[in-house]
């Protein structure tokens, strides 16, 4: 199977979804390098955003299967950076797990080799940057990842019968504190580069770090998305 | 049962063949590290404190074969670590059986329930699940709400399905022997466990706690203790260990370490002299053998990092090796008959 359509072979993914920005010219990067024209949906950051590209996605083509990916911020100690994480469900605050296409999560991860597979994602609106909350949110919904677009995406995606795998790369460890990236949210899906200096700027050595971390996290992106489009 | 038949009668003839063979020391159990990464961080664990670029690193299922291979040891443990986090863990696991070697897989239980189709039941095979006591100990211990329950709805769902599974426990110095035996009750009776592996802590210079290791005077008063009612015949608790070596947990036997009974090999190599202290690697078992000075270590010794140590890695081969005297056969034929 394939992520490219060539007419001839199955695909395994049909379209991609990911946040706009660093994350889909990576995606785009991986595709390109390995020669595939699988379709990329754009999303902004967060539920609102995610969902509305869900919807104008499945208006616009029909497709039975989809990829969430991007970035994602780890939960469980077990995972560091740059670490390829593929779920096996998806829960949301005061709402019951959902459970993503077994079938399909099983043969994405293998064919990212030393992937680590049957992750509990957890959504939120928000980036936790504490490290006293990723600890609390860990314990308290067993999550080992937490990301802001996969669960809406799924929920929607799954609700058109849409088969929905959701990779993520690791770009900090349950350990990492970040800045406060929440004050650049402007609320739309987008980013304030103005509030996203300051953010950085008060925070200095958290701020090297998640550049480091991103840059790490964006490459191992990259790369994941080229060894499925290979295929 | 805590040990098979089969088991008991493979490992006797093992230790018998090395007798004859003249053998002075000898693996009875590889302890196979095949990562470091793990999905908890436990106060009390030294493993995890690796830099990221070693959590990242794991060996291949090849690499855990050539050091079976060349241990030659009838039982290997894997640890780590979380095993279940390796990418390639049932092709290693399955390879092992292949050999006729009796796994014990060692878990935190954390994905044990999402992992169980990747096995396959065997005699062989062993999920030994870390649990420190009942809930409030056991999540403070691995400093993580909730992983009890986790772990006991794994263990009956890796019941269910037919797989061996054991305990091991960690006593440290917080331990209030009516909680322990609280454990007991409930590993034996409700989750009826196949066996309980029970060890004093060994104090790890880098775990994050150093305050609640047990000395060696108190551990033998805390599991005088925990094991009164066992011993006076009123408990019937299910041991994966040998009652010897129960016996030298209580102070009722003098043992001294025998610290190549139970090597450790890793992406460093064979550790240096083993599975606690790491003073170097060998590049082969041989070579671990043959290069390490073996008086350096024990209770005998006077090394001080050896001297509060009484894990069961160093002495279970110790009373091990003491239970094939003759005196001491029928004890030892207890823990397969069911009771230690």
């Amino acid at each position: 199977m394939a992520l490219d359509d060539d007419g001839t072979r199955p695909q395994l993914i049909e379209t991609i979804f990911v946040s706009r920005g660093a994350e889909e010219r990576a995606v785009r990067r991986g595709l390109a390098q390995a020669g595939s024209r699988v379709r990329v949906v754009s999303t902004g950051i967060g539920p609102l955003a995610a969902a509305h590209a869900a919807d104008e996605a499945l208006a616009a083509a029909s497709f039975g299967t989809a990829l969430s990916t991007g970035l994602c911020g780890a939960l469980s100690p077990a995972f560091l950076v740059g670490d390829a994480l593929v779920y096996r469900e998806l829960l949301r605050d005061g709402t019951g797990p959902i459970a993503l296409d077994g079938v399909l999560a099983e043969s994405v991860a293998a064919r990212l080799p030393g992937s680590q597979s049957g992750v509990r994602g957890i959504a939120s609106d928000t980036i936790f940057t504490s490290v006293e909350r990723k600890r609390a949110a860990a314990a308290r919904y067993r999550a080992d990842a937490v990301d802001m677009e996969s669960y809406a995406l799924s929920e929607r995606l799954g609700r058109a019968g849409v088969a929905v795998a959701v990779v993520r790369i690791a770009s900090d460890a349950a350990g990492d504190e970040l800045p406060d990236l929440n004050r650049a949210l402007d609320g739309s899906g987008g980013i304030d580069p103005l509030a996203l200096a300051l953010a950085m700027l008060s925070r200095p050595l958290a701020a090297v770090a998640l550049a480091r971390n991103g840059t790490r996290a964006l490459a191992a992106l990259e790369r994941i998305v080229r060894q499925l489009a290979a295929h | 049962m805590a040990v098979t038949l089969k088991q008991a009668a493979k490992i006797g003839g093992y230790v018998i063949k090395q007798k004859v063979l003249g053998r002075k020391k000898f693996a009875l159990t590889l302890m196979l590290e095949p990562l470091f990464r793990c999905n908890l961080a436990c106060s009390g664990c030294g493993k995890i404190q690796h830099p990221v670029e070693v959590l990242r690193r794991h060996l291949t299922p090849e690499e855990c074969f050539k050091a079976v291979d060349e241990c030659g040891a009838p039982v290997v443990a894997i640890p780590g670590g979380e095993p279940l986090l390796h990418p390639q863990i049932e092709e290693i696991v399955k390879g092992i059986i292949a050999r006729k070697k009796f796994v014990y897989l060692c878990t935190n239980a954390l994905r044990l329930e999402a992992s169980l189709d990747k096995f396959t039941p065997s005699e062989y095979l062993s999920f030994s699940v870390h649990l420190d006591g009942l809930k409030p100990a056991h999540d403070k211990a691995v400093a993580r709400e909730g992983v009890f329950e986790i772990a006991v709805s794994a263990i009956k769902a890796a019941k269910a399905r037919g797989f061996r599974v054991t305990t091991n426990t960690t006593i440290f110095n917080d331990a209030k022997s009516e909680d322990v035996q609280a454990f007991f009750d409930f590993a034996t009776n409700e989750l009826g466990v196949d066996g309980m592996m029970i060890s004093p802590g060994y104090p790890y210079e880098k775990a994050p706690d150093q305050e609640h290791f047990l000395h060696a005077a108190q551990t033998k008063a805390l599991f005088r203790e925990i094991f009164a009612p066992y011993a006076k015949g009123t408990k019937k608790w299910n041991f994966n260990a040998s009652p010897l070596f129960l016996d030298f947990l209580m102070g009722e036997k003098d043992y001294d370490c025998t610290p190549w009974g139970m090597p450790s090999y890793s992406l460093f190599g064979w550790q240096k002299p083993c599975y606690l202290l790491g003073e170097g690697y060998a590049k082969s078992y041989k070579e671990l053998l043959e290069d390490t000075d073996w008086s350096a270590y024990g209770h005998k010794s006077g090394n001080p990092k050896c001297t509060d140590c009484m894990v069961h890695c160093g002495f279970e081969p110790t009373a091990a090796d003491d239970s094939m005297k003759i005196g001491n056969v029928w004890r030892s034929m207890t823990t397969v008959l069911g009771r230690n």
